[in-house]
Order: structure tokens, then sequence, then C-alpha cells
């Protein structure tokens, strides 16, 4: 037998067979991760630790708050590093303040990202207003604008 | 006559689509982008590990069928290669890490201008710079055998290539599962799949036509000294506005730019890197991907490089955001200008043996 029609038999059967293997891949149950419960579910957990100071922070219990966050168990959490820098920049120390908010928003975007459900875009937005046409804060405000605005980067 | 004014169609079809991608829901001043379309494409392919820039990306996709479908209608289809397969791979990987630090490929530099972006300019003068040092390096008259291109008319095994992507698109809406697929972040902002399928087709069918590629023009015009391709250049920038104004995204200014920098120096640099590496490999970003459906096997290995890149760049953080560039993203751009400094001068040697 010619090794041409050897060849040419094995090329239909293959793409016969994998046509046939990918009619089963329909059925086929692939374990997916779903990004939602990777990213959104470590995010709530570390929220949840921070929630205390978030009340405080709403009765006005400013000092009571920046003593919770600053504890060293929450050193790794974003939400503290962002509240902590939140109530900063309120209470005067703006450039300190400014300094931990941007580092909490490099550091995790979903923190910022329209589709998380608890994003802290509105609170960006108030920082973002209170520091235009203060030019020693320029670079902050791009930064939390440019962030704000999406695209990739 | 008939090709230069196919040209400055590609043009204006790219300025136009390209902004309205993204306001069909692409990223803004993100319509076409060739470096986050890799780095979306890898991780759709599992290749890195960040969750927020995972999409198979079919405008990208389609923009290679649609070459493909045009080479091989027009009977431009040409299985072809030159022994450059090292420029080729290491100009794929260091044309997107060069990008990512910019915050965007050629294409993308012109569209962040014409969302009114002012930091792009930096990069913009950055390619130019970039493009004219290679138009010296080639006016040295570099007549290796490395950069011949051998041509094989009647071999049509590369054929392959794109049917794979054909393929994989397949596989895509069949079994979208098998790809990872981002919920948050610029990965999951995408335009409706059918206007992502028809622009990606009409762009790399036209992009074959017209051989349209950002640093080319530039280099054509440096070289030839007509200056069709800036007039080109200019009016995708022109027509992206005029959709940017209607759609009320026109945002003149240097703060508070969407994925954009003001670091101008490491702009500057890492453009140069890209529009440098462009002209030695003969085409940015984009026209690779045109030309690897025309059946030019070093614009696949570019892809394979750029594919490689785009992992890194997400795995290891060498890109910049809009604080600037990381550390890792400083150190891949001297990296790739020390390799290409390295590749350039071993090609002048090797000029004067010859």
């Amino acid at each position: 037998m010619k090794i041409k029609v050897i060849i040419l038999s094995v090329l239909f059967a293959s793409f016969f067979y994998l046509t046939f293997l990918i009619k089963d891949l329909a059925s086929l149950s692939i374990p997916k991760i779903n990004p939602k419960e990777t990213i959104y579910l470590s995010l709530e957990m570390k929220r949840r630790e921070v929630e205390k100071a978030i009340d405080m922070l709403k009765e006005d219990r400013t000092e009571e708050a920046i003593i919770f966050l600053k504890d060293e168990r929450l050193s790794d959490n974003v939400f503290a590093k962002f509240y902590l820098g939140l109530i900063l920049f309120e209470t005067g120390k703006e450039k300190e303040g400014l300094e931990l908010i941007a580092k909490s928003i490099k550091e995790e975007p979903v923190l910022y990202d329209g589709y998380y459900p608890d994003n802290v875009r509105r609170i960006l937005n108030i920082v973002s207003d209170k520091i235009i046409g203060r030019d020693e804060f320029r670079e902050y405000r791009h930064l939390i604008e440019s962030k704000l605005k999406g695209g990739c980067g | 006559m008939r090709e230069t004014a196919i040209f400055i169609i590609t043009a204006i079809l790219i300025g136009l689509l390209g902004a309205l991608l993204s306001v069909w829901g692409n990223p803004i001043n993100t319509g076409i982008c060739i470096s986050c379309f890799m780095e979306n494409f890898s991780g759709a392919l599992k290749l890195h590990n960040n969750l927020l820039m995972q999409y198979i990306r079919p405008e990208m996709v389609f923009i290679i069928i649609g070459s493909f479908l045009s080479a091989v209608i027009r009977k431009e289809f040409n299985t072809r290669y030159s022994p450059s397969f090292t420029h080729s791979f290491l100009g794929g990987v260091f044309m997107i890490i060069g990008s990512a630090v910019f915050i965007g490929c050629p294409i993308k530099m012109l569209l962040k201008l014409a969302g009114g972006d002012l930091n792009s300019i930096a990069g913009i003068i950055g390619t130019i710079f970039g493009v004219w040092l290679g138009v010296r390096l080639l006016k040295e008259n570099i007549n290796t055998s490395l950069f011949k291109t051998v041509a094989k008319s009647d071999d049509k095994s590369f054929f392959i290539i794109p049917l794979t992507f054909i393929f994989l698109i397949f596989l895509y809406f069949f079994k979208g599962e098998l790809f990872a697929e981002s919920v948050s972040g610029a990965g999951a902002e995408k335009s409706p799949i059918i206007y992502s399928i028809s622009t990606g087709l009409i762009i790399g069918i036209f992009a074959q036509y017209s051989r349209f590629c950002v640093t080319g023009s530039i280099r054509n015009s440096i070289i030839l000294r007509k200056f069709t391709g800036f007039f080109a250049l200019a009016l995708l920038v022109l027509s992206a506005v005029i959709i940017n104004v209607i759609y009320g995204r026109f945002n003149l200014g240097i703060v508070g730019q969407p994925g954009s920098h003001t670091e101008y120096l490491w702009s500057f640099v890492s453009m140069a890197l890209v529009g440098y590496i462009a002209v030695i490999i003969d085409g940015c970003p984009f026209r690779q991907l045109v030309k690897m459906g025309e059946g030019d096997i070093n614009a696949f290995v570019c892809f394979l490089g750029m594919l490689i890149g785009s992992a890194f760049v997400q795995n290891f953080k060498i890109l910049a955001d809009s604080s600037g560039p990381t550390l890792l993203g400083k150190i891949g751009v001297v990296s790739g200008i020390l390799i290409f400094s390295f590749l350039s001068y071993n090609l002048l040697l090797k000029n004067e043996k010859n």
C-alpha cells in the first residue's frame, strides 16, 4: 500500500474521531474556578474584619477607629489601610492619608472596581474632589481619577 | 494611488472602530490594544494568574482570521520565513514589556491621544525616536542572510496556524468553560461579541490588504520622505477624536487620564524600545498578527514571544499602572535595551565581516 494512502486514511480517521470527541466535550463537566468567589470572598473576609471600625467612623468615634485599624493583626488588610488613610486624610494628615489610600488601591484593584458590590468608588470620588487644585497632591489625584476611569493598567 | 487610498481607509477604520469598541464596552481608550489583548488572551489560556486580565478577546483572534481569509482570497497567502527567529521571539517578548510599561501598544498610544490623553505624547516621541534609530541601523545595509526572506508559495503547511485560531474560537463558543474569563477589572470590560467579531474581521481584512502598520508608517515616512504614513496616522487619531467627542469621551488633559502615568522618561524609553524592535522585526504588534494570518512564520514566532511576554508581564508585574512603572517594569525595559543593543551590535559586526 502506498504511504500516501496510509497517511490520508489516518488523516480522515483522526478528523472524524476528533469530531466525535468534540461532540462529547459538550457533556464534559469542567471544574471551574469562579473568579468571583476567589476575589470577592477573600476581600469580603477582609472587609468584615474592619466592619467595627467602619461603624465607629459612622458614629464619629474617630480615635477609637484609628486604634482599631492600627492593630498589627490588620497590617495586611487592604481595607484597614484604606480606611486608616481616609481618617488621616480627614483629620488633617492629608499627605500621610493619601499615601495610604494610594497604597491600598494599587495593592488591590478590586477595591475600586465597579463590579465589586462593596467598592470604595464613592469615597475615592469625594477624596479626589477635595484635592482638586492642590498642586502638591496632583500625583494622588491623577492616580485616583485614572484608576476610577478604568482601562488597562 | 489605489494602495494609498486603501491604506488611509484602513487607518480611518482603525480609528473609528477602535474608539467605538470602547463605547460598546471595551476598556476606555483600549478599543484596540494588541498588548492588552495579548495579556487578556494569555490569561484566558491560564498562562498567568491575574484574575482581572483574562478574556479570549475575539477582536484579536478575528484580526488574524480576517487577515488569513483576505490573504487566501487575494492569493497572497504565502508561507515565508527568514532565519532571524531569535530576533522575532525576543522582539515579541520585549515589545509586550515595552508596551506594558507605557500602558499600551502603538495603536492604543494613538487612541489614548484621541481620548485627550496628553501623557501619550511622550510615548509618541519615543516611538518616532525608536523607529528613527532602527532606520539608522537598516541604512547600514545589513546584508546578512539572517533577514533574507525565503518564500515558499507552493507550501501551504502554514495553513494549520490560522486554522488553529479558527478551531480555538470554535472551542470558545462551544465550550467557553475551558477558558478563564474575568468577572472584574479590565478583562471583564468587553463589547458585545458580535461587534468584537465583525470589527476584528473588518480590520484584519483591510490591514492585510493595505499592510497597515503604525511603526511601518513612521519608518516609511523617515526613509522615503513621503508623509502618507504620518498623514494616515493623523487621520486615525482624528477619526477616533470625532467618535470620542460625539460620545462625550474626549477629555483633554494630563491629570486623571485612564490607564496612563506621568513618568514621561519611562514612556519615552519603553516606546522607543517598541519602535526600534518593530523596525528590526518588520512590524508593530498589530502588524505581526496580520502577517501571521498571511503565512509569515517569523510573525508566528513573534506571536509566541508576545504570548510568553504577556504571561511574564502579568505574573511578575513587569508593567506600569497610573502611578508609574514598577521596579521590575523598569528592569524589563532596560533588559530589552541591553539585549537588542547586543543583537544590533552583532548584526553590525556580521555586516563588517561580509
